[in-house]
């Protein structure tokens, strides 16, 4: 489809080039830095070299993050509480999503504002009122009472995108399934959920960014070790090596790795699923 | 405020959305008992009690963060009974989990308070914390140093036990000032005098970690008891009319004196209080005005500057009615107990053993000064640093302690303001001083 | 077929568990909150009744003001130069470049890491003393610009609104990436037969086809731009002496530093409106558009 772009001289094509690696430069050199920092000592970082390598590899810094008390647990159960988050919220998002955008009811384009009001909430002003509702369900220091936020919060997202997704489904595979006699929820589970397999993906790792990172409620919601997550561990990491900051950064690492991770193996799921889709808005 | 949680609940049923779910269960709760203390309610095996403890003593060169954990589980073996379980949380997100959890009611049986003061007050007047009278023996009592209990009192109440206090005491890099041929200053002219010398040798005479606006304040608060006497000071914090007065004038125009002599680092609005330890601690400036918690990062061995720093008693004013033996510090940073506590006894019980521990293990591990007798204690293992400090405090006549915990809660965020604009010469010491005398009195008693 | 899709008993089941859930978590504490605005409470004990004078103070209190302005600032810098870049970026890889997959890939990675770790990092590029833009800026002899740019009153806003700008660029980029992939390949090849430069086929063609995807776009980052927290918080705490506070930093000092639970929650209260407004706003803009 560019041939004639391509036919318009090497020259700006290097110079586009140079551009575009320079902003990648701009947008990867965060993951860099902190993989420098993690290996070094203070007195590097305080005495200048802040952005460069490391003049030693101190592994031992990863070491110390590791050993710290129950990294491995804090680690499940951040793991735990993002993947039943995600689950939720895949579930109940795109069940909701279906239901506003593809079904006939006078309240749906109510009920979908309703929903987005959500994005809205700033989080810090509702801590004490969700500390309150979550104290007389009985939630406090449980799982729960950190999956229900993440989700609920993350409902808001997940209908958006879902929603615009659906919307550009042909209405004929609908019509199709119920020709062959297909129930409401023949129709939604098995023709389509699997046309929206690629969407789910991008919704899930939104959602896995905001319930594996969150801090605030993980801190006050559970004062338990044995469900204390990965962030809030970390975090104290932060307040415990006040003097090793190379350990915080190696902490730091431990707690990124996973999310790199996850993004590489989804995001041709994920970017496919927003050109397929392409947000309509 | 349960009955707004009601009101609510009752709103969200009235929409009959929620009925047959979760709501229901939220709805009905209303009616059972708030469950008291998030951790205690779990009771063990037969009998067995257990306490819920919050702290936010986690930081590795906090000697308190170790001596802590060893406190606690030696109580556990003694107490097979009352087992504690405890919950440390780094600063800021202490302050914000302590406060959500007492404003719902549901903080753990005992915790941290922040060294007491304006941020318990709201709660000890609500009543969300126990009052300690009864469960204080007069053994317990006798083994106090004098006048520490009056700290822990608020109309005549106990409300918590000393554990250690604090001082603040110049700190300064002896190096440095051989470097620059400068004395150690006792007066505010010798004090000028070394800022002149340290600059023209460029080196930057002291930091502030103005970002958090705390460590400036430190700085005023003194020189505002050195000019006008602690008697004063707390004149002023009952009737802040009074802080429109000369001395105080006196002592903001001193304080925008050294900062227009170029005395803290330009960088101090951007600088937070961590960074301005690590600076000093690198040798990167002469002085540091602050409180003994910093002696152990003085001598932690990452530090370069450890064995060059002395703790001196900050300068005094010629003019100025203050007196050496004035100190700026001397607070209770102790513990409080929950008032809806469902073992208050066994709580209190802790809570003595805790201080006692903490006020001796504390002061041989450098985290602060006594409170408790400590005549039967080895302190040869002490830094110089604890030890000065130590001699410092047996000299004191007069102790005030921090002013933003003496001032309620919003004068005292003004109070901090009004220094940052002070010290960028936003303001003149005649204004900072006008609007110093709208502060809110304080609400405890002297 | 209207029938199955018109199926009550289905709509509810889809439904109500997404809205019992948001209900009990999102709708109820801003319910509380906007209770609590209306009072004089400390956060403990009871809270006296005192109808809308929290939002009169707000409307009144010059710090308040400000913080306002603030975020409207910041709203301005998400739309009129974070959003720019991001379409830019967009249009550039979505012209098929090689490395296109690289590209976007890459961009997208600072909205993965955590706001811990873009903190630290924007504070040790910022710091006065030993930061990496001071330090560049003297390594190519331009140290008369190195300066305490988080610390004075005349860079610290614009410093303390970068991060959160450049983390996003990436984000926006990939929405709009895929609105711009999804138009037509049809569109395109007509538009190049008539001979138009990529600059012509860009401005009249790709972008007003991509009119919903700006539409989502422009909502996200206002409304991210006036909840604006974490970094800010951060980086400045609101300082030096208020000229980078914004409505959601000073919602968190009033409640936290200063006890004042009702007039903080009115922050609270004004933030939802505002992004609820601005909201609606934007949909009026480009319907009638």
């Amino acid at each position: 489809m560019d041939t004639t772009k391509r036919a318009s001289g090497s020259v700006g094509k290097v110079l586009l080039q140079i551009f575009l690696i320079f902003v990648a430069v701009t947008q990867i050199y965060p993951l860099i830095w902190l993989v420098f920092f993690s290996l070094k000592d203070n007195s590097e970082i305080f005495s200048g070299n802040v952005a460069g390598l490391p003049s030693t590899f101190r592994w031992q810094n990863y070491a110390v993050a590791l050993n710290q008390g129950n990294v491995i647990k804090f680690f499940l159960n951040s793991a735990f509480v993002t993947t039943v988050t995600i689950v939720l919220v895949l579930f109940l998002s795109s069940m909701a999503a279906y239901a506003i955008t593809r079904m006939n009811w006078k309240l749906s384009k109510f009920t979908m504002t309703l929903i987005l009001v959500g994005m809205m909430v700033p989080i810090h002003a509702a801590l004490l009122p969700l500390f309150m509702v979550l104290k007389n369900l009985k939630l406090l220091n449980t799982y729960a009472s950190l999956i229900l936020p993440y989700s609920a919060f993350a409902l808001p997202m997940a209908v958006f995108i879902l929603g615009s997704f659906f919307k550009g489904i042909p209405l004929e595979l609908e019509e199709a399934a119920v020709i062959d006699g297909c129930g409401i929820y023949r129709t939604y589970f098995y023709i389509i959920v699997p046309q929206i397999r690629s969407a789910l993906a991008t919704v899930a790792i939104f959602t896995y960014l905001s319930s594996w990172n969150e801090l605030m409620f993980a801190v006050t919601f559970i004062n338990n070790q044995s469900y204390q997550t990965l962030t809030v561990g970390m975090m104290s990491m932060v307040g415990t090596y006040i003097t090793q900051w190379g350990v915080i950064g190696a902490g730091l690492m431990v707690a990124t790795i996973p999310t790199i991770i996850i993004y590489l193996l989804c995001s041709s799921q994920v970017q496919e699923s927003l050109i397929a889709g392409a947000v309509k808005g | 405020m349960k009955g707004i949680i009601g009101k609510t609940a009752g709103v969200v049923l009235a929409l009959g959305i929620l009925c047959s779910t979760a709501a229901c269960s939220g709805g009905s709760s209303q009616t059972a008992a708030s469950g008291p203390a998030a951790g205690s309610a779990a009771a063990g095996g037969d009998g067995e009690i257990k306490l819920a403890l919050w702290d936010q003593s986690v930081g590795e060169t906090d000697p308190t963060a170790k001596i802590l954990p060893e406190v606690v589980s030696q109580w556990n073996k003694d107490h097979p009974n009352i087992q504690v379980e405890r919950t440390g949380t780094t600063g800021e997100q202490y302050k914000t989990k302590i406060k959500t959890a007492l404003a719902a009611n549901e903080a753990p049986d005992v915790f941290y308070g922040m060294g007491g003061g304006s941020f318990m007050q709201p709660y000890i007047q609500a009543g969300n914390v126990l009052v300690l009278d009864q469960y204080v023996s007069d053994e317990t009592k006798s083994k106090m140093r004098s006048g520490m209990l009056s700290g822990c009192q608020v109309n005549g109440k106990i409300y918590t036990l000393p554990c250690y206090t604090h001082l603040a005491n110049l700190y300064v890099n002896t190096a440095l000032f051989k470097k620059a041929g400068a004395k150690v200053p006792t007066t505010f002219d010798e004090l000028l005098e070394a800022v002149t010398k340290l600059k023209a040798a460029n080196i930057t005479p002291a930091v502030i970690g103005e970002k958090d606006r705390w460590p400036g304040m430190y700085w005023f608060d003194i020189m505002a008891m050195r000019q006008a006497g602690n008697d004063a000071c707390i004149a002023a914090f009952k009737d802040p009319a009074k802080f429109n007065s000369p001395d105080f004038i006196e002592a903001a125009n001193k304080m925008q004196k050294l900062a227009k002599a170029g005395m803290f680092n330009s960088s101090m609005f951007s600088m937070s209080y961590d960074e301005m330890l690590a600076a000093f601690n690198a040798g990167n400036a002469a002085m540091l005005f602050q409180a003994n918690w910093v002696n152990a990062g003085i001598e932690d061995d990452s530090s370069k500057t450890k064995g060059n720093v002395e703790v001196v008693i900050f300068p005094v004013f010629t003019d100025g009615k203050g007196k050496a033996s004035e100190f700026y510090g001397g607070g209770q940073d102790g513990f409080y107990i929950n008032s809806s506590t469902k073992n208050p006894k066994e709580a209190a019980e802790f809570l003595t053993y805790l201080s006692e521990e903490l006020g001796s293990k504390g002061y041989l591990a450098g985290a602060g000064l006594p409170c408790w007798n400590t005549d039967s204690l080895d302190t040869s293992k002490l830094s110089t640093l604890d030890k000065t400090d130590a001699k410092l405090l047996d000299t004191g006549t007069s102790f005030i302690t921090w002013w933003d915990n003496i001032l309620p809660a919003e004068s005292a965020e003004i109070h901090k303001n009004l220094i940052a604009e002070l010290l960028a010469s936003k303001i003149t010491p005649e204004d900072f001083c006008k609007q110093m005398a709208q502060l809110k009195a304080t609400e405890l008693t002297f | 077929m209207n029938s199955v899709l018109s199926n009550k008993k289905a709509i509810c089941i889809f439904v109500i568990p997404t809205l019992a859930l948001f209900f009990i978590i999102v709708f109820v504490p801003i319910v509380v909150s906007s209770y609590y605005s209306l009072l004089d409470w400390n956060g403990v004990g009871r809270g006296a009744f005192i109808g809308l004078k929290n939002y009169v103070e707000m409307f009144t209190s010059t710090r308040a003001l400000n913080a306002m302005k603030n975020s409207l600032l910041f709203a301005g810098a998400s739309i009129f130069i974070q959003l720019p870049i991001s379409l830019l970026l967009a249009l550039i890889l979505a012209s098929g470049v090689k490395g296109e997959g690289f590209y976007r890939t890459v961009y997208f990675i600072p909205v993965l890491i955590s706001t811990v770790v873009i903190a630290q990092l924007w504070s040790k590029i910022y710091n006065a003393d030993y930061g990496l833009l001071n330090t560049l800026l003297k390594s190519v002899g331009l140290g008369y610009l190195a300066q305490d740019w988080l610390g004075q009153t005349s860079t610290a806003l614009a410093a303390s609104f970068v991060p959160t700008l450049w983390q996003y660029v990436g984000y926006h980029m990939l929405l709009m990436y895929a609105g711009a992939k999804s138009i037509s390949k049809d569109i395109y090849e007509a538009a190049r037969i008539d001979g138009a430069s990529s600059a012509r086929i860009a401005f009249s063609v790709t972008i007003p086809l991509m009119k919903p995807i700006l539409k989502v776009c422009l909502v996200f980052s206002m409304i991210g731009a006036l909840k604006v927290f974490d970094l800010v918080y951060v980086l400045t705490n609101g300082g030096p002496f208020f000229t980078t506070e914004v409505p959601s930093t000073l919602m968190y000092t009033t409640i936290f530093d200063t006890y004042r639970y009702g007039y903080g929650s009115a922050f609270s209260v004004f933030i939802i409106v505002e992004c609820l407004a601005f909201t609606l706003l934007i949909n009026k803009f480009f319907k009638t558009e």
